[in-house]
């Protein structure tokens, strides 16, 4: 098929794939999937420029898509979502000044994506370590499944801070939490989204689970509703520099949008903690993506 | 085990898997038409758009895809309820 606006011929049914198998991942495990997504593009014939662009106005679309589910399953905390956005796109915007300042020295790329490996791999490890500690924890002590979280120190630590001003989150179970604590964490995130040029779906779905003690469900769900804003923002930047092939996307989300009902629909059948622990993985293949980039070996 | 033997009971694997399969297909044949129709008389238009207004062109390829996205969402939530896949909501079988 013609794609006129990147001027190539791309495989329809490549796109749907790569989307259906994307939009899976996305509404099971709330993340935006660039890091699966952007590698088989290029492969299939995406020229480079269009890549990112493209794909965050498919994952717009296909987290609309998840969101809408999820919210159908009282799977998403809208309140919270909204008061992350604000810290999200602030931290995003702070990372992509601090990578400009170090644009500056050569080693850049290699520190960051380094430092990118690390937090990846530190995030997989723990999260397997938690998942496989509160699956014990269920089966030896009998505790509720939606409740058990093998860590929560840091949650309860946060809980006790008193900054006003103070608010509740009904929907993730929490009664009172310092509003800072919540703009802080989506901060956190989108700082390293915007410093290590990608989602934040992948940090923000365990420190949702970890830092502010919401349930898992609940977390994919708002992570969902977080992605829509950050990628449809990434969508309109990038397609005001010429970057985005719409046509391309709205192909993609065709497949996308059966994939992330199935998704979203899935994760009802499965614990936290198993949740968790599948999403263990989804980290090492972010990092082996990046490691693989350092080392040329793909461009994306 | 007890749970996944209650989840069997809701809806025959069976069944479920012979209803998503149905799902597929009358969504590809859906897919096809749209492909068509749909994106044949939308690329030209976008892409003299892309040529002439990038501002323009990331508004209104921003409105499309939430557009679809909406759209695509009511048609296979539509296509699950119909062929019996919403059982899966039904319930929270978790293991």
């Amino acid at each position: 098929m013609n794609f006129p606006i990147s001027g190539v011929y791309v495989d329809p049914i490549a796109l749907v794939v790569i989307g259906f198998l994307v939009g899976i991942l996305g509404g099971f495990f709330g993340v935006g999937g660039g890091f699966l997504a952007a590698p088989f593009m290029f492969w299939v014939g995406v020229p480079m420029n269009f890549v990112v662009g493209t794909d965050l106005a498919h994952m717009t679309g296909k987290s609309i898509i998840a969101f809408k589910r999820h919210r159908a399953l009282g799977h998403v905390d809208i309140k919270l979502g909204a008061f992350m956005i604000v810290g999200t796109m602030v931290g995003v915007e702070i990372g992509a000044q601090i990578i400009e300042l170090l644009e500056a020295h050569e080693s850049v790329d290699s520190v960051v994506g380094i430092l990118y490996i690390v937090i990846l791999l530190l995030v997989s490890a723990f999260t397997a370590y938690e998942a496989i500690r509160s699956l014990r924890m269920m089966n030896s002590e009998g505790m509720d499944v939606n409740e058990v979280v093998g860590f929560q120190g840091v949650a309860k630590r946060i809980k006790s801070i008193r900054i006003p001003p103070m608010v509740s989150f009904p929907r993730s179970g929490i009664e009172e939490i310092s509003l800072w604590m919540v703009i802080l964490v989506g901060l956190f995130t989108g700082l390293l989204a915007g410093m290590l040029g990608v989602g934040g779906g992948f940090i923000r779905m365990p420190m949702l689970v970890y830092v502010l003690g919401i349930p898992t469900h609940v977390a994919v769900g708002t992570d969902l509703f977080e992605i829509i804003f950050s990628a449809g923002y990434g969508t309109l930047t990038h397609a005001l520099k010429g970057n985005v092939d719409i046509i391309m996307a709205l192909v993609m989300q065709t497949g996308a949008a059966i994939g992330a009902q199935i998704g979203a629909v899935s994760t009802q059948y499965f614990s936290g903690p198993r949740i968790r622990l599948f999403f263990s993985v989804l980290p090492l293949f972010g990092a082996l993506m990046v490691l693989l980039r350092l080392l040329g070996i793909v461009a994306v | 085990m007890e749970e996944e033997n209650n989840t069997e009971q809701q809806v025959p694997f069976k069944q479920l898997i012979r209803n998503f399969l149905i799902e597929v297909a009358v969504y590809g044949v859906l897919l096809v038409v749209y492909f068509f129709v749909a994106l044949r008389y939308l690329g030209d238009p976008l892409a003299r758009l892309f040529d002439s207004n990038l501002l323009a062109y990331a508004v209104i390829g921003l409105g499309l895809i939430v557009v679809q996205a909406v759209v695509l969402e009511s048609v296979t939530s539509l296509l699950f309820d119909f062929l019996g896949l919403h059982r899966l909501t039904s319930g929270t079988p978790k293991h």
